[in-house]
């Protein structure tokens, strides 16, 4: 067997310059799907890490928003909800992606005052949190940095001015967010009586389930979900970036997986009288498959190999995925991801190779040996 | 079979369809090859010495007919059976050589072995001392594109020499060579028919050839007519 596999190292070498370009293609189609897959991944863990970074076990939203944040419901929900057995808090919020001091697409959250340290873990970087229903504003460590803002300086929300009184630090992607007082949320964006979402905690944690049920019961119309959750619940958002993805590495896939077929087509048309020598040595139809898959799994290997590689040192350069203006996250590398990506390289190969050794197994050395 | 018989072919026929028509390339061959025999078949272009020696080697299959290679009959056998055959009792001369390109000339003759899986020490001495007794232990490792056409030629029965197989068919191993190395050839096979007791099988068109044979088959139209005898 490894006598065979050293023919077939050896008939890669002696199409270095062929095999170096299917080794590429190869590559290629790796970094695409560990790319892509990536990139959906990371921004499904961000939307999942962003729903439970906002705090509540139980998120309450329009059914059929785009992204929970972006929907309206009923303000007057919570009053319904704090009569529900086991429920400790319940915090209507508002998010809005507004204009803030001329830089657009910046997310902008209402809460109530009371509600900020009940639902968010944080430390002040400057100044104080906000604490009274006046319209003043704190922000994001991050945000700050980039407007230069600081305690004593004001921003401008939708042509709103407001104070800056704080700067907040999360570690999480709030820290790219302006927050503000939820009324005034609700005044500035016409929103009186509604919310964003609504956020809940319990007394119990084992009777979660009870209270999403009971809540699904009340409001059949909203999309309730327990925070752990929401990140599935994000259909069809998820699921259409998922697919185009998909559908991306699948043609990529595709089109390698017929490259190979091709490669390896040519190779058997002209290396049939090779084949047929070797057959009329005494290979074993076994012997020519073995030595033909065994090159383009090489092929495979080394492709795999390649894209993973390059990909890698694509990641460590930082690959970011640009969320607005001034804030950017890193796609995360996800370890099985490359492995996927590796074995992939191989399977297509390999498989792609299927035909052509099938055509090679039937070469006829007195056919091919003919003519000399 | 007989006792000392090696290979027997009994009403061997091989006709090709072309078209509607079946055209024959051999015609009822019977022949019968001893241990030690150095049999020439001649016959002029097209006579069917090359599907002669395809259906002797078990490279191709008769239309009727059958071949014995030491009381096997190879025209009854499956094709994974048949490649074990071709491995072991069988080794191949072509007119062409037939060597694989940028291998080196120890490898080209290593190759029938590893599908004899014979182990890497003893296939590379095995191939040493083949190619030194065709005269090339000076071109080891040269590639085919590095010798000459009659060295090419060598390493070929070097090659089919590597599994000691009860026999060597040749298909106009002389074909592409000048006198000389024709001559060299001739005589090399001649040298190896006596020392090893090697079994030869050598088709050619060239008349002059025969002197070497102990066994002269003559073939025209597909039927061998005539034989003679010269040891």
């Amino acid at each position: 067997m490894l006598e065979i596999l050293a023919m077939a190292l050896q008939n890669i070498r002696r199409r270095a310059m062929r095999n170096s370009l299917t080794v590429a293609g190869l590559a290629v189609f790796v970094m695409i799907f560990v790319l892509i897959t990536s990139f959906t991944l990371t921004v499904q863990s961000e939307v999942s890490k962003s729903l439970s970074d906002l705090g509540g076990e139980i998120t309450l939203w329009s059914q059929g928003a785009l992204l929970p944040f972006f929907g309206e419901i009923p303000e007057n929900y919570t009053t319904r909800i704090e009569q529900i057995a086991y429920v400790e808090n319940v915090s209507p919020q508002i998010a809005r992606i507004c204009s803030v001091d001329s830089q657009d697409l910046r997310l902008v959250f209402g809460l109530n005052p009371s509600d900020i340290s009940v639902f968010y873990t944080y430390t002040m970087v400057e100044g104080t949190m906000i604490n009274t229903n006046e319209s003043k504003a704190v922000l994001g460590y991050l945000f700050a940095d980039f407007l230069k803002k600081h305690p004593d300086d004001s921003i401008t929300i939708d042509g709103h001015v407001m104070p800056v009184i704080g700067v907040f630090k999360t570690d999480t992607w709030m820290d790219n967010v302006v927050m503000i007082p939820f009324a005034v949320a609700q005044n500035n964006f016409s929103l009186s009586g509604r919310a964003s979402i609504i956020m809940v905690t319990v007394t119990d944690p084992s009777q979660i389930d009870f209270v999403v049920s009971e809540i699904r019961n009340e409001f059949p119309n909203v999309s309730v979900s327990k925070s752990q959750e929401a990140a599935s619940r994000l259909a069809p958002l998820m699921g259409s970036i998922s697919v185009v993805s998909y559908t991306f590495s699948t043609i990529a896939g595709i089109a390698c997986f017929f490259g190979i077929t091709n490669v390896m087509l040519t190779g058997i048309i002209e290396r049939s009288k090779e084949i047929g020598i070797l057959k009329a040595l005494g290979a074993s139809g076994g012997d020519v498959t073995r030595m033909m898959l065994y090159e383009s799994a090489s092929l495979g290997a080394a492709g795999g190999l390649l894209g993973c590689s390059v990909s890698i040192a694509l990641f460590l350069q930082g690959m970011l995925i640009p969320i607005t203006s001034a804030s950017v996250i890193a796609i995360q590398i996800f370890p099985e991801v490359f492995i996927y990506g590796f074995t992939l390289s191989i399977v297509i190969s390999t498989v792609a190779a299927l035909y052509p050794v099938w055509r090679a197994v039937r070469v006829r050395p007195h056919e091919v040996l003919k003519f000399g | 079979m007989g006792r000392r018989e090696i290979l027997k072919a009994q009403d061997l026929s091989k006709s090709y369809r072309m078209g509607k028509t079946d055209v024959p390339a051999l015609n009822k061959v019977n022949l019968e090859v001893e241990k030690g025999d150095f049999i020439v078949i001649q016959g002029p272009s097209g006579s069917g010495k090359t599907t002669l020696l395809n259906l002797l080697g078990a490279l191709d299959h008769p239309t009727s007919g059958e071949v014995w290679i030491e009381d096997a009959n190879i025209t009854r056998q499956k094709e994974r059976s048949l490649s074990q055959i071709r491995c072991r009792k069988i080794g191949f001369v072509f007119q062409f050589y037939n060597l694989i390109p940028k291998m080196s000339a120890l490898d080209n003759v290593q190759l029938p072995m590893i599908f004899a899986k014979t182990s890497k020490k003893l296939r590379r001495e095995k191939a040493e001392n083949l190619l030194k007794a065709v005269g090339l232990e000076h071109r080891l490792q040269h590639n085919p594109s590095e010798l000459s056409a009659g060295e090419q030629q060598r390493v070929a029965v070097a090659r089919a020499l590597a599994n000691d197989p009860a026999i060597v068919l040749m298909d106009e191993p002389t074909g592409n060579l000048d006198e000389e190395n024709t001559q060299n050839i001739m005589r090399l096979l001649e040298r190896l028919n006596k020392e090893m007791k090697q079994t030869f099988i050598l088709t050619t068109h060239n008349v002059a050839l025969t002197k070497y044979a102990n066994k002269v088959h003559f073939l025209h139209d597909g039927t061998l007519t005539k034989s003679s005898k010269n040891a």
